[in-house]
């Protein structure tokens, strides 16, 4: 390629560029136009779903590859403890309607309520000392609830940075301990993990200290991220700390 | 013994694979390895190779779950853009294969689409093949040499003799009248969630 593609060239090209098509120099170009462009990363998704179904084909997995598959990844290093730390996935609560997404509807009415939850409580904690003390009595009342989980969220040292108690109710109460302060850009979100979702409990700020928050009951672990202030709905970061719930 | 993930949509699939369980990965492969071996197979010719992509494919879910987004499509959608993506790679690395496809594409051209076993896949793949067959001729021929052959536009042109700019405005115009078709059926995502 000789010249530079001009926009109109490189919109043309997007349907070829969409099944790899295109010569290594154009997909250069395009790359860079698409890395601009939000409406023409939009037209080559929806193009790369279109020619997907061309190749819509059911049929057995080949023999084998299973147990070749299965070997590599028992093999592959993870992490030590009886609960994985969660990597986390994308998780939209803005999902296109599926066969069956009264689950996924359910939690995000459950993350969404959360959410405003958390936030009145970490309203309470940034309100004053006063308050605070209440939390934390609420949080030391419930550690001796009968039927309550309890989790220690650690590193990947195994330093406790949090501990978290969660009623039979779902509430839970979770008190920080070694936890770092963040930048005022930052915030700590707190997350519920059970085998089909990770969803987000809540934002806790950039130096939480003591945090009310409601856990579905089939959350089986929480985990700790770290994350631009705000928050995010769903989160690729890597946990600062996870723990398993138990009794 | 049953999967316990059997009855889990493909999203919540993707969620425990991140967590390390394999019989997630084993039931996504139950759901899916068939298409990506079918598709693999279809551009390598070859069943070995097809089956390495096969494994690769399926390791990289296992090894970066988070690559996929459920708010971009069906993760059938998402494996089957990733193998075709490191089928091109494949093919043309390895001109010598290339070359016999080349004789061999148009016999391929006019190849019955895959039709499997599972009743809603067989439903699928008798559609989008009845769209592709309201193509013209020259749409089709040009969007299976690229898409399933792993040519360049410009490869297809001069397979076809063609000029580049008549194949690249084909594979356009079929590309939008295919997905344009298939909206018109009902066709969209969420006939291929599991």
């Amino acid at each position: 390629m000789d010249r530079q593609l001009t926009p109109a060239e490189l919109r043309e090209l997007l349907p070829v560029y969409a099944i790899d098509a295109v010569d290594d120099d154009e997909r250069a170009a395009v790359d860079a136009f698409l890395a601009q462009d939000a409406e023409a990363r939009a037209e080559v998704e929806s193009l790369q779903r279109t020619a997907s179904y061309l190749a819509h084909t059911g049929g057995p997995p080949p023999a084998g590859v299973w147990e070749r598959l299965e070997a590599v990844i028992r093999d592959t290093p993870r992490p030590e403890g009886t609960v994985p730390p969660p990597r986390l996935v994308p998780v939209s609560a803005a999902a296109r309607p599926a066969r069956s997404t009264r689950r996924w509807q359910a939690l995000a009415v459950a993350a969404v309520v959360v959410a405003l939850a958390s936030i009145s409580l970490w309203a309470l904690d940034r309100g004053g000392s006063e308050q605070r003390v209440d939390t934390a009595a609420l949080a030391q009342r419930a550690e001796a609830t009968p039927g309550a989980r309890h989790a220690d969220l650690q590193d990947t040292d195994g330093t406790t940075l949090a501990r978290a108690v969660v009623l039979p109710d779902g509430t839970g109460y979770l008190t920080t301990a070694n936890l770092p302060a963040l930048a005022d850009d930052r915030t700590y979100q707190l997350w519920g993990v059970d085998d089909h979702a990770t969803i987000s409990l809540g934002v806790m700020g950039s130096n939480p200290k003591v945090v009310a928050f409601h856990a579905a009951n089939a959350s089986q672990a929480l985990a700790i991220t770290n994350e631009r202030a705000g928050g995010v709905v769903s989160s690729s970061e890597a946990p600062t700390a996870v723990g398993e719930l138990r009794t | 013994m049953s999967n316990p993930y059997a009855d889990t949509e493909d999203v919540g699939l993707v969620v425990a694979i991140a967590r390390y369980k394999e019989d997630a990965l084993a039931e996504a492969y139950r759901r899916h390895a068939g298409a990506v071996f079918a598709l693999a197979a279809r551009m390598l010719w070859e069943r070995m190779l097809a089956e390495e992509v096969v494994q690769e494919i399926f390791l990289r879910l296992w090894e970066r779950p988070e690559r996929y987004d459920r708010t971009r499509g069906a993760l059938r959608s998402f494996l089957l853009m990733d193998t075709h993506a490191r089928c091109v790679d494949r093919v043309r690395a390895d001109s010598r294969r290339r070359e016999r496809e080349e004789r061999s594409a148009r016999a391929e051209m006019v190849a019955e689409y895959d039709l499997d076993l599972e009743a809603h896949d067989l439903t699928v793949a008798e559609q989008v093949r009845e769209v592709v067959n309201e193509l013209s001729d020259g749409e089709r021929e040009a969007i299976e040499l690229a898409y399933f052959g792993g040519h360049t536009y410009r490869e297809v042109a001069r397979i076809l003799g063609q000029p580049e700019g008549t194949v690249k405005s084909r594979i356009r115009t079929g590309l939008m009248r295919l997905r344009s078709q298939l909206l018109d059926r009902g066709i969209d995502e969420s006939w291929i969630v599991n």
